[in-house]
């Protein structure tokens, strides 16, 4: 049952199936498509009328069926988010006052209820949605690259390749762990028992993972390390890249002008 | 704690975003002085390790469970700096790859977790250390500062949520409320889990503390295995 969750945590998230495809999405510079993720996310955090976000999130469906990415890794990837919002945002509907829809001795529905939480909803979707996108049809390294491109410190790039490539394996090993625990334990434990045992097991896991950064280093000097990882792919920006932005552009403005202009709600 | 894009106003991540911004500026210098090569691949495995070491629930109060943030015994093992940088990258593949966080709420996550969940305990161990200069201080240190950096960080977590008014739509108080109190119950078994984990650490590895000189320069340095 736990490597059954492994393999399909592996196959949802830490996989680069949809990214080395090479439809039209895949294809656009790394570092256009960070930044036009990054305007659709203030646009939808900006976006005050449900139907610039339905606009918003349809925008970046569509651009997700393009690439070709199965709708059901995409809905599975987007929904753990916006299904723990519906959760915050579920009181919202009998708290807030106005026009009631249904009345019930203690409980109120509202219309401006509904429509608040709706709203609340659609926005962390759209904003899950269009980082999301980002993240499957752009491989790791491209993200990586991008980032050392757009001057991220060379520390955090360099950190964050390595922990990339130890995480799954970490995680493998925690499972393992509990494993081998879970196969040993009969009856309940006390809580405070149980918090014992996962301390102790943290703690191996940690000498464990600082004598393996010990071996990663003499295997990553064997192989000519000088403190800098280098990413050979090169990246440019040509005409299909500028379309894209000035397509993305286009649609920030139109939604920030309807919404503030036009009074669209 | 994450709070996803979404939860919070332009202005106010913005704001957040300036607040990292200077403390990421010197946990990068603090620990370009002190870091050797060998240690970056080892701070990578450890962060990979705490990665992984938040995806296990220990139970707590009444059938919810928690899981650690790490920020404590990264803050003690690794010092404040290279865990303000741990946990920032923690946080960043969290936020891309889980959905869990977020790029416009990046800076916010990172203020509460990574430096306040970092430098809070840290200072709290410090200040223990200092006065009690045993083992036992060590410990009752690491605890408290364990449980406050955890209730700060959510009380923080709660106060960015609650002055978000256009976009979050509940008030501050009910925000505070609800992430302070979930928080402080939380922070006991972070405490307790983190007390465990130091002590397991010192009486099996106490050399792997030694990490703790990656602190700013300003506090003393204090030799862990001293003090067993």
């Amino acid at each position: 049952m736990i490597s059954n969750f492994l393999n399909l945590f592996e196959d949802i998230f830490f996989n680069e199936k949809y990214s080395s495809l090479n439809f039209i999405i895949q294809k656009i510079d790394p570092r256009v498509k960070i930044f036009s993720s990054i305007a659709l996310i203030s646009i939808a955090i900006l976006a005050k009328s449900i139907l610039t976000l339905i606009i918003l999130t349809s925008i970046i469906f569509i651009l997700s069926i393009v690439s070709r990415i199965p709708l059901k890794i995409f809905l599975i990837r987007t929904s753990l988010i916006p299904l723990f919002t519906t959760l915050i945002a579920l009181p919202l509907i009998f708290i807030t006052p106005g026009n009631q829809i249904l009345n019930l001795n203690f409980i109120n529905i509202t219309t401006e209820g509904v429509h608040k939480a709706l709203i609340f909803i659609l926005r962390v979707w759209t904003c899950v949605n269009s980082l999301i996108l980002l993240t499957l049809t752009t491989k790791f390294s491209n993200i990586i690259n991008a980032m050392e491109k757009l001057k991220i410190p060379k520390i955090f790039t360099v950190m964050i390749s390595i922990t990339y490539r130890f995480i799954f394996l970490s995680i493998n090993e925690a499972y393992r762990m509990l494993l081998a625990k879970e196969s040993r334990t009969f009856k309940k434990e006390s809580r405070l028992k149980e918090i014992k045992t996962l301390a102790s097991m943290l703690s191996t896991l940690f000498i464990r993972s600082y004598e393996r950064g010990e071996r990663v280093y003499l295997a990553m000097m064997a192989r000519g390390y000088n403190g800098s990882v280098n990413n050979l792919e090169k990246m440019s920006i040509n005409r299909r890249d500028v379309v894209f932005i000035l397509i993305v552009l286009f649609i920030c403005i139109i939604a920030l002008s309807s919404e503030y202009f036009l009074g669209v709600s | 704690m994450h709070i996803p894009d979404g939860f919070l106003d332009l202005s106010i991540s913005t704001i957040m975003f300036l607040l990292v911004i200077p403390f990421w500026i010197f946990s990068i210098k603090g620990v370009r002085s002190v870091l050797s090569d060998k240690q970056v691949p080892l701070m990578a495995t450890l962060t990979a390790m705490f990665f992984a070491a938040q995806m296990m629930n220990y139970p707590i109060i009444g059938g919810t469970t928690a899981h650690l943030l790490g920020g404590p015994i990264l803050a003690i093992t690794l010092g404040p700096y290279a865990g303000l940088i741990s946990m920032t990258i923690i946080l960043f593949i969290q936020a891309l790859f889980f959905g869990d966080g977020g790029l416009i709420t990046f800076g916010a996550n990172v203020w509460n977790m990574g430096v306040i969940g970092v430098f809070i305990p840290y200072l709290v161990f410090i200040i223990f250390m200092k006065i009690m200069r045993n083992k036992k201080g060590m410990l009752i240190g690491a605890f408290l500062g364990a449980f406050l950096g955890d209730v700060l960080a959510a009380i923080f977590a709660g106060l960015e949520l609650g002055l978000s008014t256009i976009n979050f739509p509940y008030n501050v108080q009910i925000a505070v409320m609800a992430m302070g109190v979930h928080h402080s119950v939380i922070g006991i078994g972070e405490g307790i889990a983190t007390v465990m984990i130091l002590s397991i650490l010192l009486s099996k590895r106490s050399d792997l503390l030694q990490l703790q000189k990656m602190a700013p320069r300003w506090l003393p340095s204090i030799d862990l295995r001293g003090s067993k």
